[in-house]
């Protein structure tokens, strides 16, 4: 794809998203004018504050998403480094890991994790209430660190190698979750993909 | 009475956006009925379980995306009209929907006016097919509402409401004059609702103090002020689950008022004296005798409580304005009083035909009383002309006297002598008690009359017995009537 045409995409994508405030806010505006009723009138203003904060949050997530941390090509061993993120995350119940490969590489330790709690911290666990997930590592010609759903079916999500700031918003809970792995992943030389048949999220690594 | 409001269409829309959701039904409340879902594999089953007319569709949706859904539609032969709402300004998209069948197509953000008059015409596209439905259905004739007369195009509108939203929540406003049949309705809504089977209580606001209506609704705690020597439990609480019907809510005090639309808003209330918060889900169907759009101009209600109150509005019209069921009444109560005092009596044509024309002024239920009396008076099996007259001029003694804003206010009508039509009227019918005559000479006798009265004025004449001026002309041509003075016509 060329340049241009990712940032004709994404810039889409990103009027998608302001839009659907930004047409409640004109529409109460609207409102406002029309009917004089007390409760409507608050309830209007109330409105048009929440969506116009909502503007904001969709572009303090987008910041977030572009944001990498700075870190260093360390020693990082499995299935440890998914403990690291999965024990603070309230969503713990839900998670299952692997341990029957034990190994350990060199990579960015800090933005694994960062990539490892998108997925976990922004699935929409309370929607998806039956869903879990199952994280696993291996180690051949490359390493690959797989986050397996089961429980729900991640369908409109394609197999592609790039992502949209807010592709994903069906089923998790800001939309950019996916995108900043894609950032992630672009920024430190990893391929970021979703195999449909088997309804998982890989991250490969070349070691 | 208003067009809009008096046809009630329901809308549902289908927006993943909780503001867009929001925004939407309150914008529409009040002129349509709302319901909402979030999702797009939700949608087609809602409108299988529920019938809507309108569809507002977002195309980008979890579940299953617009153009899904309106293949779906069309798939299944689905009767419904779907407007198109996006985020995306992809035209293709708005091809595609349009051939798929959706009737408009708005890009967000986009102007709620401009939504408002694609609805508008929409609303008048369905009327128009209702109409025509409507004079479909004159002819088989079947109402759902057991004991509740009407075939009058009015009452089948009504009822035609009253169907699409019985088994919802929405508070019902009953707007009537004085015996048009407001508590009869309110009663029809709850034992055909699915809330039948849960208690239907009824508080008259005309007729219990102010003071205590507070506690007749909500309850009071035991010691709550004095005299509440025990815990009282409200009808709202005693009605949960099942129907709330506040007759004459026109007369509620500013201040319960304010305590009602409370109620209606939290769906929950304390009782008197109490802090304990009670959850209600109790259906409300108000009733009132005064227009309360008049009281609210007026500043006497509050107009925040009229919009809760009149989400779903139905304006019950005056006897007069559907004399086409004044036959089947008068047939309905003689049955039920035959039965009820073991009489076997009928009324005569002239007497069925003077009833049927007849005003009345206290609706169905002076009509009731009327045959009524009839049933337990009359001296002989067929009642004649003479026996209805006398009691309806001892009922119309026995009754207030009609309100000063119901006289007729039209010029022509304020210049007719009342009395002298009414001399005309019984010289008429009274001549009839003689030999027997046909209709058609009643007829002419009655025209006759009345030119003579209106000193051979056409317009007039026509104006006072209620028939255009092409119609009174062909009649002068079929009685032969000759014009004995030069003809003035205005
Ligand atoms: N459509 C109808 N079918 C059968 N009976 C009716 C109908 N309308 C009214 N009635 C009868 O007429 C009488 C008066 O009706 P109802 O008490 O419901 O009137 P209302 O509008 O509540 O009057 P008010 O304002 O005086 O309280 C009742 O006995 C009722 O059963
Ligand atoms: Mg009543």
């Amino acid at each position: 794809m060329y340049t241009v045409e990712i940032i004709e995409r994404v810039i889409r994508n990103i009027a998608h998203e302001v839009r659907n405030p930004l047409t409640t806010i004109k529409g109460y505006a609207q409102l406002l004018s029309q009917k004089n009723e007390p409760a409507l009138i608050a309830k209007s203003q109330n409105m048009i504050i929440e969506q116009s904060e909502r503007i904001d949050t969709i572009f303090t997530d987008l910041y977030d998403a572009f944001t990498v941390t700075d870190d260093d090509i360390i020693e990082c061993s499995f299935p440890e480094v998914f403990h690291l993120v999965v024990d603070e995350s309230s969503y713990r119940e839900y998670i299952t890991i692997a341990h029957n490969t034990q190994f350990s590489v060199l990579l960015y330790k800090d933005r694994l994790q960062q990539c490892i709690g998108s997925v976990i911290n922004g699935f929409n666990w309370k929607y998806f209430s039956t869903a879990s997930l199952h994280l696993g590592a291996t180690k051949e010609k490359n390493c690959n660190v797989n986050f397996s759903f089961s429980g729900v079916v991640l369908d409109s999500i394609p197999e592609d190698t790039f992502y949209y700031p807010f592709q994903c918003k069906q089923f998790f809970v800001k939309g950019t979750e996916l995108f900043k792995i894609y950032c992630i992943a672009q920024r430190s030389g990893w391929q970021f993909k979703f195999y449909q048949a088997d309804n998982t999220f890989t991250i490969e690594f070349p070691i | 009475m208003n067009t809009i409001l008096e046809k009630y269409y329901k809308v549902l829309i289908a927006d993943d956006e909780k503001g867009i959701r929001d925004l939407l039904k309150d914008l529409l409340d009040g002129s349509f009925y709302v319901s909402t879902v979030d999702r797009g594999d939700t949608i087609i089953d809602e409108l299988n379980k529920n019938k809507y007319d309108i569809l507002i569709l977002d195309l980008q949706m979890p579940g299953k995306n617009g153009i899904e859904v309106l293949q779906t539609i069309r798939d299944l032969k689905m009767d419904i009209v779907v407007v198109v709402i996006t985020a995306s300004n992809d035209v293709q998209l708005a091809i595609t929907s349009m051939k798929l069948g959706a009737y408009d197509y708005l890009v967000k953000p986009f102007d709620t006016d401009k939504l408002l008059v694609i609805l508008k015409n929409i609303v008048e596209k369905l009327d128009l097919e209702n109409e025509v439905n409507e004079l479909r259905e004159k002819v088989g004739e079947s109402f759902r509402f057991k004991n509740i007369i009407g075939k009058s195009p009015k009452m089948q509108r009504i009822f035609a409401t009253l169907e699409r939203v019985i088994d919802t929540d929405s508070t019902i406003l009953i707007i009537g004059e004085s015996g048009t049949g407001k508590e009869i309705i309110a009663k029809a809504i709850h034992y055909n609702s699915n809330r039948k089977q849960y208690p239907f209580k009824s508080i008259d606001c005309s007729t219990i103090p102010q003071d205590l209506i507070g506690s007749e609704l909500f309850g009071h705690e035991k010691g709550a002020f004095t005299g509440a020597i025990a815990r009282k439990i409200g009808k709202f609480e005693v009605a949960s689950k099942g129907t709330l019907f506040l007759d004459e809510i026109s007369n509620l005090s500013f201040d319960m008022q304010a305590k009602l639309l409370r109620v209606l808003q939290e769906k929950e209330f304390e009782r008197i004296g109490g802090n304990e918060i009670i959850k209600v889900d109790t259906r409300i169907v108000a009733a009132s005798n005064r227009d309360i759009r008049e009281m609210v101009k007026q500043g006497t209600f509050r107009e925040d409580l009229y919009y809760r109150l009149n989400v779903v509005p139905i304006y019950l019209p005056p006897l007069k304005e559907r004399k086409e069921d004044i036959p089947l009444f008068i047939d309905y109560f003689l049955s039920k009083f035959t039965t009820e005092y073991g009489r076997n009596i009928s009324l005569d044509l002239q007497s069925r035909l003077y009833l049927t024309d007849y005003h009345w002024p206290g609706n169905v239920r002076q009509l009731e009383n009327v045959i009524k009396r009839l049933v337990l008076l009359s001296t002989e099996n067929v009642v004649k002309l003479d026996i209805v007259k006398s009691v309806l001029e001892f009922e119309e003694y026995n009754k207030p006297k009609v309100k000063a804003s119901e006289v007729e206010s039209e010029n022509v009508k304020e210049a007719i002598d009342k009395a002298a039509m009414n001399k005309i009227n019984q010289d008429v019918a009274i001549n009839a008690t003689g030999p027997v005559k046909t209709l058609d000479e009643i007829e002419k006798e009655y025209i006759e009359k009345m030119l003579k009265h209106f000193d051979y004025n056409i317009s007039l004449t026509a104006k006072a017995i209620n028939v255009s001026r092409k119609t009174m002309h062909n009649k002068l041509k079929k009685y032969n009537i000759a014009i004995k003075k030069t003809v003035i016509e205005h």
